[in-house]
């Protein structure tokens, strides 16, 4: 069995190589391990890189392909009157005119004020716009019970929006057949709901 | 070959206390002697990186030191205490050197053996035992293959060395010792002879080739060589002043070496042995054809210019010692160190073959990872380049398709949302145009039933708006908007006569309203009479029969588009 106490100052010089070698190797591996490393960090920088792109790839071709199916029905809505503020002022110009047009004996309004629609967040699903319903009271002086039909045809046809008749109740008057033209066969009172989208001042509403 | 005068005057000095630059005489020898010797130098100049060998005579020590380029001679300390004292100094001056303690002594004990062809552990056990078995007690002990005998079963001839203990060697040895000085080897001058010989092999060709040196410090040397293998080597300590006297004596003993080969079958019959005399000519300033050795077959040839061609000058014999001591640095012949007090140097020797094993594995596994790890990183490295251009040419394909989804009003997927919320808007819809229509139609079948009140109502409207228009990227399917119910008040009161009759109209009424395809259900809510068995009756029979015929009709409306 060697002795290791007097073989260790015979060997000083090897023990140095030794222990330069090691630390010189360690430097040298640690530095080809840093290296390592980094390029690893770069390569899957440039792979999160390259997921993103195709991802930007994938939503770009789906938006492509939803602006060109959706474009043009959507700037009908918008030219309809649809999407955007409330035109209320072509609203009340159509109910005048449609009196005059229909000859209706009597009609009443009332516009109430707009207001969010409850139950339709589409905010919180990500959409990022609102649904808003204003109700219009109207009570009317019909000759015959198809008048109320031709109405609500004629304000369809010529106001801007969209509106849902929800309740019409009809009723028969005491005026007798020979009663003249001014005088209505029938009143009715009925309860619509005009509908617009809208969309939030960050990107504009749509004029 | 070119032996030009030239390259050995370079080296005229090293004999002389001079130093042989390692450039210089490497390339004096490399130029000279050819590739074989180029191949050696090259691989000594590796080994010779700061080490002191030491050649030990019997009159006293010779140290050579070497660095990364050359070496130096002739630092001569006599055989006693000065001498000794300024070896010490010189040991102090670079004790972490390791030093190589070459062996010139006259009286080494020789013994040629025959043994049986083993391999490894075995044959280092026969050896072993044989060596012990040489009688004196040596310093050391040498043990060098003779080569393998070509028939029968292949024995081998094995030379034993032995150099015998005494204070000529011990004395300088102690001193390394004690000034824990690493030697890396010891070894004799005949264990040189085979990598002398193949340092200059282009001169001196031969299967079997006798080598007569002289070396100042101990004599003549002569040593056999049978295909580069060391046969047999002794030394004559022979004198110089002897040999000026008598020049002559160096023949003799060429003649005597000759008559003992032949004597004991060291060569074959016919056997042509080549002789090369190195710095004895030239100290003996006698012509080759003086020595008139009396062998027929043999070949004297001279050793002037082999002798300039590795570096010698005429008349420098000292000059031998330093080209052995080159050699020597690059040697490690298979010697056991005899005495006890030297087997530090075994343990040393082993020491250093484990850690330069250790260095090697530790470099091995650590070049091997290092590689592996730069080769990963460098395919990393090419494959994050071929991503990055990737996804920079995706994105510099996108950016006029992106340029004109940013152009558009909204963004494409609430532009879905929106085109689909107004969808839901238009299926839900439904006008009371169509119910109206329908009661009007039956009212006109039953002329004698007037209508009195009508009520129509669109239920759920606004929760079906809701539930159509989700927002998501899917347009909505078209769904029912609401379930249109109308309330018919009528009476018959001026056309019935009786409640009777009342009651035919009402449910010809409803029977007319059933029919319409739009109507999906007529219930009579209230009857102009309720006659039903289960509904208490009461009345007054004083009273007119007739009351007002009024009823009413609940409808259920099948939503149809409009």
């Amino acid at each position: 069995m060697a002795d290791h106490t007097r073989l260790f100052p015979l060997l000083r010089r090897e023990l140095c190589a030794v222990a330069l070698l090691v630390v010189v190797a360690g430097i040298a591996l640690e530095r080809v391990k840093a290296w390592a490393g980094h390029e690893a960090e770069q390569l899957a920088a440039a792979r999160a890189g390259l997921s993103a792109a195709e991802q930007r790839r994938a939503a770009v071709e789906r938006d492509l392909s939803l602006l060109t199916t959706h474009a043009a029905a959507y700037n009908v809505a918008v030219a309809a009157g649809h999407i955007g503020e409330e035109d209320r002022l072509s609203w009340l110009e159509t109910l005048h005119e449609a009196r005059e047009t229909l000859g209706l004996p009597v009609l009443r309004y009332a516009l109430r004020p707009r207001t969010p629609l409850t139950g339709t967040s589409e905010v919180a699903q990500g959409v990022d716009f609102a649904q808003y319903r204003s109700e219009l009271e109207l009570d009317l002086g019909l000759l015959h019970e198809a008048d109320l039909g031709r109405l609500l045809r004629f304000i369809e046809r010529e106001a801007p929006g969209f509106f849902l008749p929800e309740h019409c109740d009809l009723q028969a008057t005491d005026a007798s057949q020979d009663a003249p033209l001014s005088e209505p066969r029938i009143r009715a009172h009925c309860r619509l709901s005009w509908f617009t989208l809208s969309l939030p001042a960050s990107r504009g509403d749509p004029e | 070959m070119d032996c030009s005068p030239g390259s050995g005057s370079e080296v005229a000095g090293a004999g002389t206390g001079g130093r042989l630059r390692g450039e210089r005489p490497a390339a004096a020898l490399i130029s000279a002697i050819g590739r074989s010797a180029r191949t050696a130098l090259s691989a000594h100049r590796c080994t010779h990186r700061a080490t002191r060998l030491l050649l030990v005579a019997q009159a006293g020590a010779t140290l050579f030191e070497s660095g990364g380029d050359g070496l130096t001679a002739g630092r001569r300390f006599n055989a006693d205490a000065t001498g000794r004292a300024d070896f010490a100094t010189a040991l102090a001056e670079r004790r972490s050197e390791p030093l190589v303690v070459l062996v010139d002594r006259g009286d080494e004990v020789y013994r040629r053996e025959r043994i049986p062809p083993l391999r490894g552990a075995s044959r280092r056990a026969l050896l072993t035992r044989r060596a012990r078995q040489m009688g004196s007690e040596p310093v050391y002990q040498l043990t060098l293959g003779c080569g393998r005998e070509v028939g029968g079963r292949g024995d081998e001839w094995v030379l034993f060395c032995a150099v015998p203990a005494g204070e000529w060697l011990t004395d300088w040895l102690d001193l390394a010792l004690g000034q824990r000085v690493p030697v890396r080897c010891l070894s004799s001058l005949p264990a040189l002879m085979p990598a002398l010989w193949r340092l200059a092999a282009d001169r001196m060709p031969g299967e079997h080739v006798l080598m007569v040196s002289w070396h100042p410090a101990s004599g003549l040397r002569q040593s056999v060589l049978t295909r580069g293998r060391l046969q047999f080597c002794r030394c004559v300590p022979l004198s110089w002043s002897a040999l000026e006297a008598d020049p002559a004596l160096c023949s003799a003993q060429i003649e005597r070496l000759l008559q003992y080969l032949r004597g004991h079958g060291f060569l074959p019959d016919g056997a042509l042995l080549q002789v090369y005399l190195l710095g004895v000519l030239a100290t003996l300033k006698q012509d080759p054809a003086a020595m008139a050795l009396s062998a027929a077959r043999l070949e004297t040839v001279s050793d002037a210019a082999l002798a300039r061609c590795i570096g010698l000058e005429d008349g420098d014999a000292a000059a031998i010692d330093a080209v052995l001591a080159w050699v020597g640095l690059g040697h490690r012949p298979d010697a056991a160190y005899a005495l006890p007090r030297y087997s530090i140097y075994a343990d040393l020797a082993a020491a250093q073959r484990g850690l330069r094993a250790v260095c090697a594995g530790m470099s091995v596994l650590a070049c091997a990872w290092a590689m592996g790890t730069l080769t990963d990183a460098q395919a990393a490295r090419a494959e994050a380049a071929q991503l990055t251009r990737t996804a920079a040419g995706v994105t510099q394909a996108l950016s006029a398709e992106a340029e004109r989804i940013a152009e558009a009003p909204v963004e494409p997927v609430r532009m879905q949302a929106m085109v689909a919320a107004v969808s839901a808007w238009h299926a839900a819809r439904v006008m009371p145009d169509r119910a109206l229509q329908a009661v009007s139609e039956a009212l006109d079948r039953r002329p004698t039933v007037k209508l009195l009140r009508l009520n129509w109502r669109c239920e759920d409207v606004i929760r079906s708006i809701s539930d159509g228009a989700n927002g998501t990227a899917n347009p909505p399917t078209p769904r029912p908007g609401c379930a249109v119910v109308v309330e018919l008040h009528a009476d018959c009161a001026a056309a019935c006569p009786d409640q009777r009759s009342a009651m035919r109209e009402a449910a010809a009424l409803a029977a007319a309203l059933r029919g319409h395809p739009d109507v999906s259900a007529v219930d009579l809510v209230r009857a102009p009479i309720e006659t039903g068995a289960a509904q208490p009756i009461r009345g007054d029979a004083a009273m007119a029969p007739l009351d007002p015929q009024a009823f009413l009709l609940r409808l259920v409306f099948v939503h149809r588009h409009g």
